[in-house]
């Protein structure tokens, strides 16, 4: 309860892109997804608010930065080392269990709030309901999809 | 805390007792008796051991499939059903279905039990949605499920009488073992070595549910139930720090050195706290400390004694958790009334490669002595003196273990080989067995007959890179990427025959894969496994000899049972593949690196099996 008011009051403060930017909608149910404007405070996260591209695709050193945070929120766990799968599904093939996901602004969408198939929100505010310090902010999600998307193999 | 704990545990005895020793009294009675199989392992021994003999060597051959039953539900299926007055009762993976069959009209469903189990649950669990199978006692059959409910159900009908919530799964925690029925006790465990849960086995009064005890896996002595008398005649069990630090220890090119028995400090107390020393990757290791205690427990009626094992200590990165992580990797030898813990020893200190030690401890007996026997996932079989938990055997169970070149009997301590020393960011190579270990969950079988070991075995190696990462509740908290590959005979499994006095093996055969189903041996001397490529196998129990084989429809992760019906024996073993081997070919992986490393070695599975493993009962008789 406590999350749902400080998320929906934060979003009627601060919208997050206008009429111009794309709208996110969560991978479970389609709606949209209320994020705080704010949290997109770098060019990067900017400009995916406004075309829905990752300008961190190919960028070594967000790539670098992006495994980082796969290994230290335990992506690694369910996705392995590299996004090849263990016991969750492989994030680098071209088969998806959302086909969306192969897109850069689906696969934030369901990084961010999660999925019913048992991958739960990392975004910050979305995966720990009562404590919105935790969790990936925008410009994260964006180097760790960078990350996913430089050990895509092509079968 | 404690002595609150300690006057419910009383209360409970001395409230209970006559209907308790009632209620021991006819499980005892189901578990000598060899036409049932009452009990996870079918004894408080753990011996997966029978005496029947009507199939044997001479007609084994002509075993034929008398019956199956499809389980309706995909995936791991590891444990084993029970048999208990012509009623086979049938568990699944999840969401842990319970069947009760009526062997007296076909196999026909007297009641069924589905448990509404939140499906977010799965992703908790780490190694597959598996359960490793139901307890009996008192009239009731006990489900452990996955949501870490623990259920009474009236084995007659299937109707609830209690249920008890034993683990948090906000927490990350979950549950995957079988409640074990230990006199008038319901004994359980606790998953959630991967999500930095601080796991604890606990004990249920088995009339109501109420908790009689419940011993943590690290913390402060009180609430591990240790007190006075703890290791008495091995004090050296008990020492502050069993290593010293080789080249800053905890970082790349550090190790530890083995100290000797004279450097040795002991006894000391209060070292489920003090053996995670500052600076923790959390301001407290040991409160996500992990040590799981999802295995098979044994006990001894005369000592009065229950004993299990404790998993790894949360994170896998161990350069983050200083210090030698007490009681993580520890086999505890505690009194079943009160929880508290007679002795403990630690099979792998500062744990650097995710060797669990929660595999079963099966009890037996030789040359006048009471002995326990371990084969540890760190690839060590272990003979302990179970009455006091001196060390007798500790010997390489093959040669391809490598982090350590020994234990010194003397203080019970592994010998660490630097080059195998695990440190973050830093990809080690190599190291044999993998985090599979050389056994895992899949029990072995000890015949008294032989006086010898049936071992199901893994043959996999592995590179292991420690990661920065950050604990968060309920979240997984790994801390380490690892890859697997086939050791050095070129397969994946095998299995073999033990000397548990000597610590050497009598016999051992290759397996393709992983041999990852329990054993079971007769007195007719045939052993009975099961293989990921879905055989069912016979095997001689004095020469590993192949007497017989049939395939079902998936791979097998389930322990052989055997019981008799109207006069005949029957020998029968869950199918469906699934477990920390199959786990990445159910999720249709085939990646070389796939699924925790496992799929690379694992790819061909999928030449063998349909994904994902469908769950099936199959039952065999002459």
């Amino acid at each position: 309860m406590m999350k749902l008011r400080y998320i929906a009051l934060l979003a009627i403060a601060l919208p997050y892109a206008g009429n111009a930017g794309i709208s996110l909608v969560s991978t479970i149910d389609n709606k949209p997804l209320a994020i705080p404007g704010a949290m997109f405070d770098t060019p990067a996260a900017k400009e995916f608010m406004s075309s829905g591209k990752n300008t961190y695709l190919g960028n070594a050193d967000a790539i670098k930065t992006g495994k980082k945070i796969f290994q230290m929120y335990s992506c690694t766990a369910c996705h392995g080392a590299k996004g090849e799968g263990a016991v969750g599904p492989n994030l680098i093939d071209d088969r998806w269990n959302y086909t969306k996901n192969a897109n850069d602004q689906g696969i934030f969408e369901t990084i961010w709030a999660g999925t019913a198939g048992g991958m739960g929100a990392k975004g910050a505010g979305a995966m720990v309901p009562d404590d919105p310090t935790q969790g990936l902010s925008p410009d994260e999600v964006l180097k760790v999809v960078a990350f996913l998307r430089s050990n895509a193999v092509k079968h | 805390m404690k002595t609150t704990t300690l006057k419910l545990a009383l209360a409970g005895v001395l409230g209970l007792s006559s209907l308790s020793s009632l209620a021991a009294t006819e499980l005892e009675n189901l578990m000598k008796d060899d036409n049932q199989w009452a009990h996870p392992r079918k004894d408080y021994a753990n011996t997966g051991y029978s005496r029947l003999s009507q199939i044997n060597k001479g007609n084994v051959r002509n075993l034929k499939m008398a019956w199956s039953f499809a389980t309706g539900v995909n995936r791991g299926h590891e444990g084993a059903p029970l048999v208990i007055n012509d009623v086979m009762y049938v568990h699944t993976a999840f969401p842990n279905n319970v069947y009760a069959l009526d062997l007296n009209d076909n196999q026909k469903i007297i009641w069924s039990y589905f448990p509404k189990q939140d499906p977010s649950i799965q992703a908790l669990l780490c190694c597959d949605s598996v359960n490793r199978g139901l307890g009996y006692g008192d009239g009731k059959i006990f489900l452990q499920q996955n949501d870490g409910k623990l259920v009474a159900l009236d084995a007659k009908t299937g109707t609830k009488i209690w249920d008890v919530q034993v683990v948090d799964t906000k927490k990350g925690a979950s549950n995957t073992n079988a409640p074990h029925i230990i006199k008038d006790k319901v004994i359980t465990g606790c998953s959630g070595g991967e999500y930095g849960v601080r796991c604890y086995i606990s004990a249920y009064n088995i009339k109501d549910g109420s908790l009689a005890w419940r011993a943590y896996s690290t913390g402060p002595d009180s609430e591990m139930l240790i007190g006075d008398g703890f290791n008495k005649e091995n004090p050296h069990y008990s020492s502050l720090s069993l290593y010293e630090d080789v080249n800053g220890g905890n970082k790349e090119g550090g190790s530890f050195k083995a100290l000797t028995k004279d450097q040795l400090k002991f006894p000391e107390k209060e070292l489920g706290t003090r053996t995670w020393l500052k600076p923790q990757a959390m301001q407290n290791g040991y409160e996500h400390g992990g040590g799981p205690t999802w295995g098979w427990y044994s006990f001894d009626p005369a000592l009065n004694l229950m004993y299990y094992g404790t998993g790894n200590p949360g994170t896998w990165n161990p350069d983050v958790r200083p210090g030698d992580n007490k009681w993580s990797m520890t086999i505890f030898a505690r009194d079943v009334d009160t929880g508290m813990a007679r002795w403990g020893y630690q099979l792998t200190p500062h744990d650097e490669w995710d060797y669990d030690s929660m595999n079963e401890i099966v009890l037996w007996e030789a040359k006048g002595k009471k002995l326990a026997t371990h084969f540890d996932r760190n690839g060590f079989g272990y003979t302990f003196d179970r009455t006091n938990g001196t060390l007798l055997v500790a010997e390489k169970m093959h040669p391809f273990v490598n982090w350590a070149s020994k234990v010194d009997l003397k203080t019970g301590v592994p010998i660490k080989d630097p080059k195998f020393s695990t440190h973050q960011d830093y990809n080690a190579q190599g190291i044999c067995p993998s985090a599979l270990g050389v056994k895992d969950e899949q029990p072995s079988a000890y015949s008294p007959k032989t006086g010898k070991f049936y071992v199901p075995l893994n043959h996999v190696c592995m590179t292991y890179e420690p990661v920065e990462s950050k604990y968060i509740a309920g979240q997984p908290w790994v801390g380490a990427t690892l890859t697997m590959f086939a050791g050095p005979d070129g397969v994946m499994g095998g299995f073999m025959a033990w000397d548990g006095l000597k610590g050497k093996s009598v016999w051992y055969n290759k397996e393709k894969f992983s041999a990852w189903g329990g054993a079971l041996v007769t007195s007719s001397d045939i052993v009975f496994y099961g293989t990921l490529d879905r055989w069912f196998k016979a095997v001689d129990a004095q020469t590993g000899k192949e007497l017989w084989k049939f395939q079902v429809g998936s791979g097998i992760v389930g322990n052989a049972i055997t019981y008799s019906h109207k006069g005949k024996q029957y020998v029968g073993v869950l199918s469906g593949i699934g477990g920390w081997a199959g786990v990445a070919m159910n999720l249709g992986l085939s990646n070389e690196t796939d699924g925790l490393g496992a799929a690379g070695g694992y790819k061909e599975l999928t030449k063998w099996n349909a994904a994902p493993g469908g769950g099936g009962m199959n039952v065999f008789s002459l």
